[in-house]
């Protein structure tokens, strides 16, 4: 492996970084200022978006050159690889819940039946907090990483017939302004959280994003093996890429300062 | 994307500084274990009234850290001898 390949998924690896330090910190409840908010309150919204934004970035890439053939293989390779360590932070989690699994009653069906969506990693689906944030509350961004990763062959396919060209521009600004919109017509709307944040169809979008940009990389043909013409195309990314994740942090910001999120008896797991 | 870029030695040095890059090669791992030893250390301040949240916080992503790094190390010597076979 040489320095430039090297470096090249070092740079990846280092936004990753960025990302999970940001959403680390953002857990940080405790750390507060001199008027009691949240230090790092709103970074983690932000550190999902270029989580997301770099998986379909980055799936674009990959599958151009490695078509993907079989997409149940390609699911369950993916599902192999993180559902181990997803399963033992389950049981982890487990002493969190005793009184809900131990219980009797409604409580008790709850909390059983919010473990069996959880072990089939489908709690995202379900527009309740109690729910997509039972157990271990981050494990959400797995649930909904299962629904990206089937719909990955789709994008890698489509995304290049939708966005050839300068359609690519086009293409990043109807994803954008669908998403703005989508932000202004659902704040009042009852599970806010759900909608704007959660829910897989609309985060979708933000896979779609990252793979558009791949596609715009694709499209100029700049080998992966040069370095020059890659250094050129990703400079000429490089803008988009932070724009867009800035963006998608302000929408985040925008619903996260909603009373109707801010009340809520859970604490924040982005 | 700014490190590959060629054209910010500021962007380089901060993307491709170790210590962020041994944090992105764990991330998925991190991510996955940090909020529990989060709600493990409140439990235990909580439980023995000890102060110094930012303490609180230290133990717990160090120790998401230290559990995470072997994980991702098993995780990837597991791939490659798959790959051989």
């Amino acid at each position: 492996m040489n320095n430039t390949r090297t470096e090249k998924i070092d740079a990846f690896q280092g936004l990753r970084g960025f990302a999970i330090l940001m959403i680390a910190l953002s857990h940080c409840g405790g750390l507060t200022d001199e008027s009691g908010g949240k230090l790092f309150e709103y970074v983690g919204a932000a550190g999902v978006s270029l989580f997301i934004l770099l998986s379909g970035y980055l799936a674009v890439l990959r599958h151009t050159r490695r078509p993907i053939t079989d997409k149940k293989a390609y699911l369950f390779g993916k599902l192999r690889k993180f559902y181990p360590l997803y399963f033992v932070t389950l049981l982890i989690s487990l002493p969190f819940a005793w009184r809900s699994l131990l219980g009797v009653g409604t409580a008790a069906w709850k909390g059983w039946a919010n473990l069996l969506l959880n072990m089939l990693q489908v709690q995202t689906w379900v527009p309740k907090q109690s729910v997509y944030f039972s157990f271990n509350a981050v494990s959400w961004y797995l649930s909904l990483t299962v629904f990206l990763v089937w719909m990955t062959p789709w994008m890698v396919r489509r995304a290049a017939d939708l966005f050839r060209g300068r359609r690519v521009g086009w293409g990043l600004f109807a994803i954008f302004a669908a998403e703005f919109i989508w932000c202004v017509l659902m704040s009042g709307a009852p599970a806010v959280h759900w909608l704007l944040y959660i829910a897989p169809p609309v985060r979708l979008l933000d896979y779609l994003a990252g793979g558009v940009y791949a596609t715009s990389f694709r499209n100029r043909r700049i080998s992966l093996s040069g370095r020059g013409r890659m250094a050129s195309g990703l400079h000429w990314q490089r803008w988009h890429m932070w724009s867009s994740t800035d963006l998608i942090g302000r929408a985040c910001r925008r619903y996260a300062a909603m009373p109707a999120y801010g009340s809520s008896p859970t604490p924040c797991c982005s | 994307m700014a490190a590959e870029s060629g054209k910010s030695s500021l962007a380089r040095a901060v993307f491709t500084n170790h210590v962020i890059v041994f944090l992105g090669n764990i991330s998925f791992e991190l991510f996955l274990i940090h909020q529990l030893a989060i709600r493990y250390t409140e439990y235990l301040w909580q439980r023995f009234h000890l102060p110094c949240p930012p303490l609180q916080y230290a133990l717990a992503l160090g120790a998401s850290v230290a559990a995470a790094w072997p994980w991702q190390k098993w995780s990837v010597s597991i791939k490659s001898r798959r790959q051989e076979t």
